[in-house]
């Protein structure tokens, strides 16, 4: 006997409408979005039915290890997953700055939809900026072009526009670094232009990808800040992605804990950090070492994040689990529910719904 | 622009004790067989039935000055060659070697460079199709093609053609003239003539070179298109064309690069075997010849030549790397 | 409704939806065609995947790697021929029918000799040949094989023939093939004195095929040695080293390779001469190796497992021997196998310039020298021969050694 999901979003199947709707508000939405990768050993399921939302102007932090699938489910909001990778179910509803909503995913590769979107309308902030900068070219030139490629100014206005942005980042003498290859600059410095060239053109939405993973902590501190303020300026709309609580905690005003694929939990933030409902969202957050309390031990995760290739249906964080429950847990997938207004739990612990199957189940 | 001519005086500056290196390890090889063009000589007029004695063969050697320790002989040698401009004799050519590769070298040269032209501009585009269109069909022949051009030596690939020219037409090529053209004064028959021999060369080198390029850059490709810089670039909303050739094809090129500093001396020594086989005026059969005979001069001028070429080649290569590579440049000059 | 209706309704609703993707045009264009085609593609294939992958969990680095050479069926295939060549050419003597030496009379430049099974009046017989010889055309001036069809020979395997000497030690006079009455069975025809053609290219296969083994090994050590030492210590030795390595390759081959072997003593003996070749051959192959390895270090040096490992006090052989040569082995391995046909390329080369081995040893070189004549070639084409066998080693050890780069590459997918 199966108890009806109560999700309040329509599903895709639901509506049988041909034109996607977004109602007022959200700059972007995803619907289920599965990205698998077809390798030798089997299909990886590397993101499987994500779904989420960001409003204008808003910060949504997006949590979980090495592995879980956030950086794919990154790339393929804008679509740059590459074969093996395919994106094969969901929708990307973007709503782009004159107010039409567009699918994403429906667009064909390469067309004038999608590149318009890279860039202009959504941007990303990758997360190592050394092997992201083309090494042969200067850090100006990348600028530029990424100006001139949606807007129709001569190299010289293009030029002002980065100097400009270069120092709203932050980078001091940025006529000299204009000329400078990537290699010649630090990490914060090579940091700070990525991000210059993410909002080279003004885009409503940014997507960070561990903006902040590969620097120093106090270099940190301040990319984290700069982009704030710019947000706070522009009224930028931003997906944080990172494996670091303290990061999102400070930064993000909604997030999704993801694992193996899934996202397990999603609320505010003060939701999830107050009352997290998730037995993986617990354990983070009690891996976190407190400098307020003496402990004998580290908390830790037992086991490390297998990879999602043929596990079947089943909870993904089954097998690290203290608290599944035999026979439920490592049979069926759960499904999100929401546990109290804006906070969803994707666990049997904490509800009985169920994920239906579709289309993959037996992949 | 300071970093790179720094580095291009200090590749210059070491270029010259190398320089003064390789002509001596020239000539030392030249030394290597045992007796010298004397020898040859007395050889070969034993074989006409005449005969020399011991006397007249030392005084010989002595008018040649081939009995002087071979320091004393080198640096004659390279007294001559720098300030008189006098690379010496061929004993068997009996002409100064500044004649006989005044008129070899250029001839070389045209044929050297047009099948380089020839392979690069069909190399190039072949490879970045086999990288990106990797695993397709096209991929798979052209893999396959260049496989097998790499694995068959250039003087079968041309003694095949000859053969099947030879089977279907009846028509032998013996070089880059027909026998009855080779003297005659320039005539359009003289051109026709030249263009039905001519092919057969410039498919076999440019055949040669093919295979090696394309796979080069294939695998260098492949290995850029991988990298998160590309990505980077797709994000900015380019298009795929504009990405590929902007970005990991620019950084592909690098490796072809240091080929370039080969084709200098590629181009003014030619396919020696390949040459001998078609028997083509170049300097390849001549420096065969030479060594054999122990035509001293001769031989010593191309090996040097050829040997002073492929230096300055390799330093072209460099330089012409750390031009495209801004990585290069600092990195060396932060360690010099 | 009541709460089972509704319930029953979803039930209905999801069972569908399980069992039919979801039409084009909902859910996305482009994604959609893409799922569709897609999911046909991976349903199948489920089963013997999830097979495999259970052993791929607990499998070692050498494992994998075999594993997926394996899968790489050209090189695979291309591994065990050549495998049954150097094992032809190990046991050549038995493998050819005859003598390397062995001219038989009117036979000069015979014709391969046709097996049959199937005699002119459509009899079956087991394998035999015809009785056959040549003759000059007095027209053409050409040698014509003719063919007498009322005598019949057969073909055995495990013939006595020519004495040989199996290995180098054993005597005996056993051969793979051929006729117990001694008509000739020429595979790929004979040359201008008669003499078999397929038993010399046997015989000659071991000078080809070898000559690639010794000279890189030498090659290997010297580039091995001088690669890793110059860039493990880097600085002065590196300069130099470096310094060396571009004289050495300045020097055009051809002139270099035609000094050194014209400078080995004619007194020489064949193998002591083939020896000699090896030797030069490889004292200017090492140069390669020497670079990549130099590169490689280079890169590896600076790797964080490294500088644990020096931190640690270990003594450099110690760390470039267990810590930096697994990382440099599938390069090795790769670059042996592109080294090895050059050397064979190499040795065919100078033996075609009659600067290798002579005569009485025979190499596919010195084989080719008979062809070199366009005329004579045309009249009788087989004397290509060693040519197609030269090709098809080169092409198998480049099939190898792509297999294996391919394999041992960690960062395919």
């Amino acid at each position: 006997m199966r108890l009806t999901p109560t999700r309040t979003d329509p599903r895709p199947g639901d509506t049988g409408a041909t034109t996607a709707t977004l109602p007022d508000g959200p700059r972007m939405r995803v619907d289920d979005l599965r990205t698998y990768f077809f390798t030798e050993e089997g299909v990886v399921k590397a993101v499987d039915g994500v779904s989420l939302e960001v409003g204008a102007g808003e910060t949504i932090g997006v949590i979980g290890e090495s592995g879980c699938g956030k950086s794919i489910m990154a790339q393929s909001l804008m679509r740059l997953v590459r074969p093996p990778g395919e994106i094969v179910d969901g929708r990307v509803l973007l709503r782009s700055r004159d107010g039409d909503v567009v699918d994403l995913l429906a667009a064909e590769p390469g067309s004038p939809v999608l590149r318009r979107t890279r860039g202009a309308e959504v941007s990303m902030v990758f997360q190592e900026p050394m092997t992201s900068f083309s090494p042969v070219h200067t850090i100006g030139r990348q600028i530029v072009e990424a100006i001139r490629v949606h807007e129709n100014v001569s190299k010289d206005e293009a030029k002002e526009r980065v100097v400009d942005l270069l120092t709203r980042v932050g980078i001091s003498n940025p006529r000299q670094r204009f000329g400078e290859y990537p290699h010649q600059m630090s990490g914060g410095m090579r940091q700070r232009a990525m991000i210059a060239m993410a909002l080279a053109c003004s885009p409503s939405l940014i997507v960070a990808d561990e903006p902040t993973t590969a620097l120093d902590v106090t270099i940190q501190a301040q990319i984290l800040e700069l982009l704030d303020s710019l947000q706070a300026e522009r009224g930028t709309a931003m997906i944080l992605i990172s494996h670091n609580m303290g990061v999102i905690a400070e930064h993000a005003d909604r997030l999704y804990v993801m694992y193996l694929g899934r996202v397990v939990e999603s609320g505010t933030t003060e939701q999830v950090f107050d009352d997290p409902r998730h037995p993986y969202t617990r354990k983070l957050l009690a891996a976190v070492p407190r400098t307020d309390r003496r402990v004998e031990r580290l908390e830790t995760i037992e086991g490390s994040v297998p990879t999602p290739v043929g596990l079947g249906r089943r909870c993904g964080f089954a097998s690290r689990c203290t608290v599944a429950i035999d026979g439920r847990c490592d049979t069926v997938v759960p499904g999100l529910d929401e546990v109290e207004p804006g906070h969803h739990v994707r666990c049997f612990q904490v509800s009985d719904a169920e994920e239906p199957d579709h289309a993959w189940s037996d992949v | 622009m300071g970093p790179v001519l720094r580095y291009v005086g200090r590749r210059l500056l070491l270029m010259i004790p190398m320089l003064v290196l390789i002509s001596f390890l020239s000539f030392v090889i030249i030394q290597l067989p045992p007796g010298d063009y004397v020898d040859t000589y007395a050889r070969n007029l034993a074989s006409e039935g005449g005969s020399v004695n011991a006397d007249q063969l030392a005084a010989l050697r002595a008018q040649y000055g081939l009995d002087q320790p071979m320091l004393v002989q080198y640096l004659v040698w390279m007294k001559n060659i720098l300030f008189h401009w006098d690379f010496g004799t061929s004993f068997a050519y009996n002409q100064p070697v500044s004649e006989i590769l005044a008129e070899r070298v250029p001839r070389t040269m045209l044929i050297s460079l047009v099948s380089i032209a020839l392979t690069w501009a069909i190399a190039v585009p072949v490879g970045i199709y086999s990288a990106v269109r990797k695993y397709s069909v096209g991929d798979y022949v052209v893999t396959f093609l260049s496989f097998v051009g790499l694995a068959v030596p250039g003087f079968l690939v041309a003694l095949v053609l000859m053969l099947l020219v030879y089977d279907h037409t009846g028509f032998l090529i013996t070089g880059l003239f027909s026998p009855p053209y080779r003297e005659a004064p320039w005539s359009v028959d003289r051109v026709l003539d030249l263009l039905r021999n001519v092919w057969l060369p410039l498919v076999v080198l440019t055949v040669a070179g093919i295979g090696g390029i394309v796979r080069v850059l294939r695998a260098s490709l492949l290995d850029e298109l991988g990298k998160q810089y590309v990505v980077t670039a797709r994000a900015k909303g380019l298009t795929e064309g504009q990405v590929l050739r902007r970005y990991p094809l620019r950084l592909a090129m690098n490796p072809l690069l240091s080929t370039i500093g080969w084709m200098l001396p590629a181009t003014v020594g030619g396919e020696i075997v390949v040459s001998k086989v078609l028997n083509l005026p170049t300097t390849g059969p001549v420096l065969l010849e030479s060594i054999q005979s122990q035509d001293m001069y001769l031989t010593g001028a191309i090996v040097l030549l050829l040997s002073a070429l492929t230096i300055i080649g390799t330093v072209i290569s460099d330089v012409a790397l750390a031009v495209a590579d801004p990585r290069i440049r600092y990195e060396r000059s932060r360690a010099a | 409704m009541t709460d089972l209706e509704t319930a029953l309704d979803d039930d209905v609703r999801a069972d569908e939806r399980r069992r039919v993707p979801a039409p084009p045009g909902e859910g996305g264009g482009y994604t959609a065609r893409r799922r569709a085609a897609l999911l046909r593609r991976s349903v199948g294939g489920r089963r013997s995947r999830a097979a495999a992958r259970e052993d791929l969990y607990e499998a070692s680095q050498r494992t994998l790697v075999l594993r997926r050479f394996r899968r790489h069926r050209l090189a695979h295939l291309s591994l065990y021929l050549l495998v049954a060549m150097y094992v032809c050419a190990i046991l050549a003597e038995f493998v050819a029918p005859y003598d390397k030496l062995h001219s038989f009379e009117d036979q000069k430049y015979a014709a391969p000799t046709q097996i049959h099974v199937v005699d002119e009046d459509g009899g079956w017989h087991l394998p035999f040949v015809y009785s056959s010889r040549t003759e000059i055309d007095q027209d053409t001036f050409t040698y014509e094989t003719v063919v007498d069809t009322s005598v019949r020979h057969p073909v055995q395997l495990f013939v006595h023939g020519d004495e040989y000497e199996l290995l180098g030690l054993i005597p005996a006079d056993v051969h793979l093939f051929g006729t117990p009455d001694g008509q000739p069975v020429f595979l790929t025809g004979a040359d201008h004195l008669g003499r078999d053609s397929f038993s010399r290219i046997m015989v000659g296969s071991r000078i080809s095929l070898l000559v690639g083994f010794g000279g890189v090994v030498v090659s290997f050590v010297l580039g091995l040695l001088i690669g890793g030492l110059s860039g493990y210590l880097g600085g002065r030795v590196d300069a130099v080293s470096q310094r060396a390595i571009d004289l050495i390759i300045s020097i055009p081959l051809i002139p270099l390779w035609m000094a050194l072997s014209a400078a080995v003593p004619q007194t020489w003996s064949g193998v002591q001469t083939y020896l000699a070749i090896t030797l030069i051959l490889s004292l200017v192959g090492w140069t390669g190796l020497a670079r990549v390895v130099r590169g490689r270090i280079i890169a590896l040096r600076e790797e964080d497992y490294v500088t644990a490992a020096r931190v640690s006090a270990m003594r450099t052989p110690g760390i470039i021997g267990r810590h930096m040569l697994p990382a440099l082995t599938s390069y090795l391995i790769v670059h042996i196998t592109i080294a090895i046909p050059g050397m064979i390329l190499g040795e065919t080369t100078l033996s075609f310039l009659g600067l290798g081995i002579s005569a009485p040893d025979v190499s596919w070189g010195s084989l080719l020298q008979g062809a070199q004549d366009v005329t004579v070639v045309s009249n009788y084409p087989w004397l290509l021969a060693p040519a197609v066998v030269l090709v098809i080693a080169v092409i198998l050890f480049n099939f190898v050694g792509d297999g294996l780069r391919d394999a041992s590459d960690p960062y395919q997918n």
